[in-house]
C-alpha cells in the first residue's frame, strides 16, 4: 500500500483568512466572493503541489533503483556472477594503496583453463559455458572472502590476494589448481574433467598492470611447461 | 468534434483522442521538453469533449514514467474529469501498468487518491 500524500503545510495566513470569511457579520457579502474563491483555488494548488511533490518523489525513487540495478548489473560478469574487469579496476586502487600503506604484500593470480577449446568443440558452447560457472564457483569457494575473484575472459580468471606474500599465494593456487583436477563437473549427463594453469605475481609498488603482466607471463610459462601446474613470477 | 492523434517520441507519449468512442489514451513515457506545452491540446480536447459531448468519457493510461511537469499536468486532467464526474458526467480512468513495477502501481494508486470517479488500476504483464 501506497503512503498517502503529506497533508499541505499549516498555513495560518489562510486560515485567518478562512475565518474572516466564515464571520456571519460577513455572510452574503458579495465583495468578498473573490477572496472565497481565492482561498479555493490557493487551498487547492497547494494540494496540487504536494500531491505532485510526492508523486514526482516516487518516480526519482525508482530510477534511483533502477540505477543501482544497472550499476550493479555493470560490475557483474553476467555469466558467472563473478566481478567483471571494470569493477576489478574501481577495486585495486584503493586495496593497493592501502597494502602499500601498512606495507602488506599483495599478490594477483591469473588462471587459465587448459585446453578449454576442446571442451566447447566437443560438448558445444551451452555445456562449456556451465563448465565456466562451475569452475567460477570452485575458484570463489576456494578463494578467502576478503579476495577480489574476476572473470577476466573467456576462460581466464583473475584473483586478488590481499595481505598474502608470494609463498602464501602459491599454496592458494595449488589447492585451488588440485581441486580443480580432482573435481568431476557433471554437466547435462556429461562428466566433465579440466585442468588449470595458474601464474602469479607479488606486487611491488609499480602500477597494477606491471602485477597482472607478471602474473600473465607466469601463465604463459605455466602452459609451457605443459599446463596444470602453478608458477610464480620470479621477483 | 475532430479526433486527435500525436505520435509517441522518446519523450513523449502516443496520445489518441477519439471523440467517437469518448476514449482518450496516452501511452508511453513523458518527459517533454515543455510538458504545459505537450499537455495543453489534450486538456483543451478533453474540455471540448466534455462541452460538446454528451457521451461517457474514457481516460486510458499506459504511462510508465512521468517527469515532475508531466505529473503536474495529468492531475489537471484528472482534476477536469473529476469536475465533470461530480456533476454528473459518466467519466473514468482505467489506468494499465505493468505487474512487477511496484512503483508504477503506487504512482497509479496517488492519482487515484483524491479523485472519486471510477478510477481502474490494471495490473498488466506475466503473473508471478
Amino acid at each position: 500500500m501506497s503512503r498517502r500524500s503529506d497533508p499541505p503545510p499549516p498555513d495560518p495566513f489562510l486560515e485567518r483568512t478562512r475565518e474572516v470569511l466564515a464571520d456571519p457579520a460577513y455572510a452574503g457579502n458579495p465583495l468578498l466572493e473573490p477572496y472565497r474563491e481565492l482561498a479555493d483555488r490557493y487551498s487547492h494548488m497547494v494540494r496540487t503541489f504536494m500531491k505532485t511533490l510526492h508523486i514526482s518523489d516516487n518516480y526519482q525513487l525508482r530510477l534511483k533503483e533502477l540505477n543501482e540495478v544497472l550499476d550493479e548489473a555493470m560490475r557483474t560478469d553476467f555469466l558467472t556472477g563473478l566481478m567483471n574487469r571494470r569493477a576489478f579496476f574501481d577495486r585495486i586502487k584503493p586495496e593497493l594503496s592501502r597494502s602499500r600503506r601498512h606495507k602488506r604484500p599483495l599478490c594477483i593470480l591469473m588462471g587459465d583453463l587448459d585446453s578449454f577449446k576442446a571442451v566447447n568443440d566437443r560438448y558445444g558452447h551451452d555445456i562449456g559455458d556451465k563448465v565456466l560457472q562451475e569452475t567460477a564457483r570452485t575458484f570463489a569457494a576456494a578463494l578467502r572472502s576478503e579476495d577480489l575473484k574476476v572473470r577476466w575472459g573467456g576462460e581466464e580468471f583473475l584473483a586478488m590476494l590481499p595481505e598474502t606474500d608470494s609463498p602464501g599465494a602459491a599454496a592458494a593456487a595449488e589447492k585451488l589448481r588440485s581441486i580443480i583436477e580432482q573435481t568431476i563437473f557433471e554437466v547435462a549427463g556429461n562428466s566433465i574433467h579440466v585442468t588449470i594453469s595458474i601464474g602469479l605475481a607479488e606486487e611491488r609498488g609499480e602500477d597494477p598492470e606491471a602485477a597482472i603482466r607478471a602474473a600473465d607471463q607466469a601463465l604463459l610459462e605455466a602452459k609451457r611447461k605443459g599446463r596444470n601446474r602453478v608458477v610464480v613470477a620470479s621477483s | 468534434m475532430n479526433d486527435l492523434l500525436i505520435p509517441g517520441s522518446i519523450s513523449s507519449p502516443t496520445v489518441r483522442l477519439d471523440a467517437s468512442r469518448g476514449m482518450m489514451e496516452l501511452a508511453g513515457e513523458s518527459y517533454p521538453q515543455n510538458a504545459f506545452d505537450f499537455f495543453a491540446p489534450i486538456i483543451d480536447w478533453a474540455r471540448q469533449f466534455l462541452r460538446e459531448s454528451p457521451d461517457p468519457l474514457i481516460l486510458s493510461l499506459r504511462l510508465s514514467y512521468l517527469n515532475t511537469s508531466s505529473t503536474k499536468c495529468l492531475i489537471d486532467l484528472l482534476d477536469l474529469l473529476e469536475n465533470a464526474y461530480k456533476i454528473g458526467r459518466a467519466a473514468r480512468v482505467v489506468w494499465h501498468c505493468d505487474r512487477d513495477n511496484e512503483r508504477a502501481r503506487e504512482a497509479a494508486e496517488e492519482f487515484r487518491e483524491d479523485v472519486t470517479l471510477p478510477f481502474e488500476i490494471v495490473l498488466e504483464g506475466p503473473a508471478q
